[in-house]
């Protein structure tokens, strides 16, 4: 038992001293994942695609957008001498963004279609927490706006002095505006 | 000798703790076009579709049709916290519906979105 008690010891001393790793992931949105296509009209777009995140309207056209985001951002964490419950946490986040655009005459027939992916880094921070919390340490609070389509009322009930866009050039589309999902 | 043994066992299990976290929370309208509903284009009217659904998220005019876009966003998460290893997911899903009325209130097209059988 004596001689046990060092490689116990040895094993405790690891044990604290062990850096910690974690995964902090979140997905908004989600496109569907199609065979490519040449849709001729809106029709065919929503049949594949459904209900678009957003529509922008234009003077001669409008625009079904689809996009989700995917975030992963791993992070280290490491034991900080004589503060057992605490953790200094390093960590960086990427997204990666899936982009679908259907451009439309009035008469509803496609002008134009792209879709893309693609990744940009969100950045790299640090944050002192509990070890048994896990910390962002990325600011993700550009990800997490009320959606527009679930403030768009209200902002009728604002003061039409005071709103940057008037009701009547939001529902006759005299400008781009988008509705549904922003990013 | 006793109490360190103690106290090793202690940290060693400290070390093995885990615990799982999760919440939820919707926001939006009622995603009331997922229940059984009888939408025909061509047929259907707006008034029909008022009717079933409810007020729309928002209104939109494009040309001479009247678009009614339906929101609801869900986000979960769940977390795996093993001290040694955490994990924490959260998904933010938008369940969307959207109808097309021609000048007459008619239905001349509607689609619900998509919905991921997995996270991507």
């Amino acid at each position: 038992m004596t001689k046990q008690l060092p490689l116990l010891v040895l094993i405790s001393f690891f044990c604290l001293l062990l850096t910690s790793c974690s995964v902090v992931k979140r997905q908004y949105g989600h496109v569907e994942s199609v065979k490519a296509f040449s849709p001729k009209n809106y029709h065919e777009v929503l049949t594949t695609m459904g209900a678009p995140d957003s529509i922008a309207v234009l003077n001669d056209a409008f625009i079904f957008a689809y996009h989700s985001v995917a975030i992963n951002e791993p992070q280290l964490g490491l034991a900080i001498p004589s503060f057992d419950f605490f953790k200094f946490t390093l960590g960086s986040a990427t997204a990666t963004h899936h982009y679908h655009f259907y451009a439309f005459s009035l008469q509803g027939n496609v002008i134009n279609l792209r879709k893309n992916h693609w990744k940009n880094a969100l950045g790299e921070s640090s944050a002192i927490g509990l070890v048994f919390v896990v910390e962002e340490t990325v600011d993700l609070e550009s990800f997490e706006v009320r959606r527009a389509a679930n403030v768009w009322g209200e902002r009728f009930l604002l003061d039409i002095n005071l709103i940057e866009v008037s009701f009547e050039d939001i529902v006759l589309a005299k400008r781009l505006d988008l509705i549904g999902q922003d990013y | 000798m006793k109490k360190i043994h103690q106290v090793i066992i202690a940290v060693l299990l400290l070390t093995l703790l885990s615990a799982c976290v999760n919440y939820n929370r919707d926001s939006g309208v009622e995603n009331l076009w997922r229940q059984p509903q009888s939408f025909d284009k061509g047929v259907t009217t707006s008034q029909e579709v008022l009717v079933a659904l409810g007020p729309p998220s928002q209104v939109l005019s494009v040309s001479n049709q009247t678009i009614y876009y339906y929101l609801k966003e869900a986000v979960t998460r769940e977390g795996l916290i093993l001290i040694i290893y955490n994990e924490t997911t959260e998904v933010s899903t938008f369940d969307r519906a959207i109808f097309f009325f021609n000048e007459q209130g008619v239905l001349v097209d509607f689609s619900y979105s998509k919905q991921a059988d997995t996270p991507e």
